[in-house]
């Protein structure tokens, strides 16, 4: 009898984690996917997804029974038209997580979760956050976007323009991060940015060199964040 | 009366904590008044997290010495942290609700919280089963859901905001009266929970078979007025 029940506690306790350890490899694992992957996925993904981002400062657009808005990870842009409840926190230039179909080249969201960030403060007396540099660069300067995320640093472009570019930068992520790019005698880096924060990153291309991205986060580096860009010969 | 110090330093943290979090502490710039949750979610999950530490410093002492003392503060531990785990997992529902805009998801944090949950569970199944060395092992193989908690939001995408103070950057995103207030409640949380699992201690040790049970005390132990 003992032994009986012994046994019974134990498979139980086993059919109860492997349920969970399965939720949480189908659903956990790959929580949310990101504006990027989405683009790079040629055909259209059927069925139901999630997807997380940085909300687009100014894009949001209130629309009936919901909002509108355009979720970013710093490299892909994806417009979501979403109908629902709408949490009072929700805000531009915040992270947020949306769950529904892509339909097209827009994405049909019925719940929105507001992703926040790991900080903490009062309500400021200033702004805290400063605007972005106006990029506005010469048209011969190749550009490209590096998104920085949890834990991710992302490129549109793996592959830049030999002289003078110009990275935009935005930390798409839920914690602060900065970007350091190094090789071919660059050395350049941007301050720290804030979730949502962005920034223009110029430097001079050598020809044919491999920089490489790091974010220079105490611990962000070996759980990710590093990537590299390829300079044309 | 009869002062005990961790009563008064519990009694002490009991009193400080709520005036921290309500008084001290400013709102929070973007969830505003909702945010002072986070002076006992925070705690709570942190406080359930030294609990699993006991339970693994018991049981890996009772594997190498067969002390009954072990595991019985084993069982402590492990009740109060499943209680605290039960109690950071419905804090945190009542934040998601209004942040977040969901009581539940099943992102990497709130999936291994569960798991926690579950592990702390077991043990206790099977320390009232089966007790002594399979109820070590046990708790043993459990505590391995406390990294697995901590790491979720770093290893794996989430809703559940990164860490904050235990980050790996070593660089705190909070203003100092907040992060005074979460730590004057941790201590709170933490001196609290001791001093419950010492008093379970003990009276797991009274419900040994064969023992007497002693009187209750609670309340004056002496009739007002009997002369001494």
């Amino acid at each position: 009898m003992k032994v009986g029940v012994k046994l019974l506690v134990a498979s139980a306790a086993l059919v109860a984690g492997g349920v969970v350890a399965y939720r949480a490899l189908d659903d956990g694992l790959v929580y949310y996917r990101t504006p990027q992957e989405l683009a790079a996925s040629s055909q259209a993904l059927p069925g139901r997804l999630r997807v997380g981002g940085l909300v687009v400062e100014g894009s949001v657009l209130a629309v009936p029974g919901g909002v509108a808005f355009t979720l970013t990870d710093g490299v892909s842009d994806l417009r979501v038209v979403h109908t629902g409840a709408v949490s009072p926190v929700f805000a531009a230039g915040q992270g947020a997580i949306v769950e529904g179909r892509l339909d097209g080249r827009v994405f049909r969201s019925d719940r929105l979760m507001v992703k926040h960030s790991n900080e903490y403060r009062p309500p400021p007396a200033a702004a805290t956050i400063a605007p972005a540099a106006a990029p506005i660069a010469p048209a011969a300067v190749s550009r490209t976007r590096v998104g920085l995320t949890e834990w991710a640093i992302s490129a549109r472009d793996p592959l830049l323009r030999p002289g003078p570019v110009s990275l935009e930068v935005t930390n798409a992520g839920a914690t602060a991060h900065d970007l350091i790019v190094t090789g071919g005698g660059v050395s350049a880096h941007t301050p720290v940015l804030a979730p949502g924060q962005s920034a223009t990153l110029r430097l001079r291309a050598p020809r044919g060199a491999l920089l490489t991205l790091v974010c220079g986060l105490g611990g962000h580096e070996p759980l990710g964040m590093r990537g590299t860009l390829r300079v044309a010969t | 009366m009869r002062f005990s110090l961790p009563g008064v330093l519990v009694s002490v943290g009991a009193a400080a904590a709520p005036v921290m979090g309500l008084l001290v502490a400013p709102p929070d710039a973007v969830q505003g008044e909702v945010q002072r949750l986070m002076y006992v979610h925070v705690p709570a999950a942190w406080t359930a997290y030294l609990c699993f530490t006991a339970v693994l410093a018991a049981g890996l002492l009772r594997l190498v010495r067969r002390r009954p003392a072990l595991d019985r503060l084993g069982r402590a531990a492990a009740e109060v942290g499943a209680g605290l785990t039960a109690l950071a997992i419905v804090l945190g529902m009542l934040w998601g609700r209004p942040v977040w805009g969901v009581w539940w998801t099943w992102d990497p944090r709130l999936t291994t919280t569960v798991l926690m949950l579950g592990a702390y569970l077991v043990y206790l199944a099977v320390a009232r089963l089966a007790g002594g060395r399979a109820a070590a092992w046990a708790g043993c193989a459990g505590f391995l859901t406390v990294p697995l908690v901590h790491g979720s939001v770093l290893w794996w995408r989430a809703l559940h905001q990164p860490p904050t103070v235990l980050s790996p950057e070593g660089r705190w995103p909070i203003a100092p009266p907040m992060l005074a207030a979460l730590l004057v409640s941790t201590a709170a949380f933490a001196a609290l929970a001791a001093w419950v699992i010492a008093r379970r201690a003990r009276s797991l040790a009274a419900e040994r078979p064969g023992s007497p049970v002693p009187a209750p005390r609670i309340g004056p132990e002496v009739p007002a007025g009997a002369a001494r």
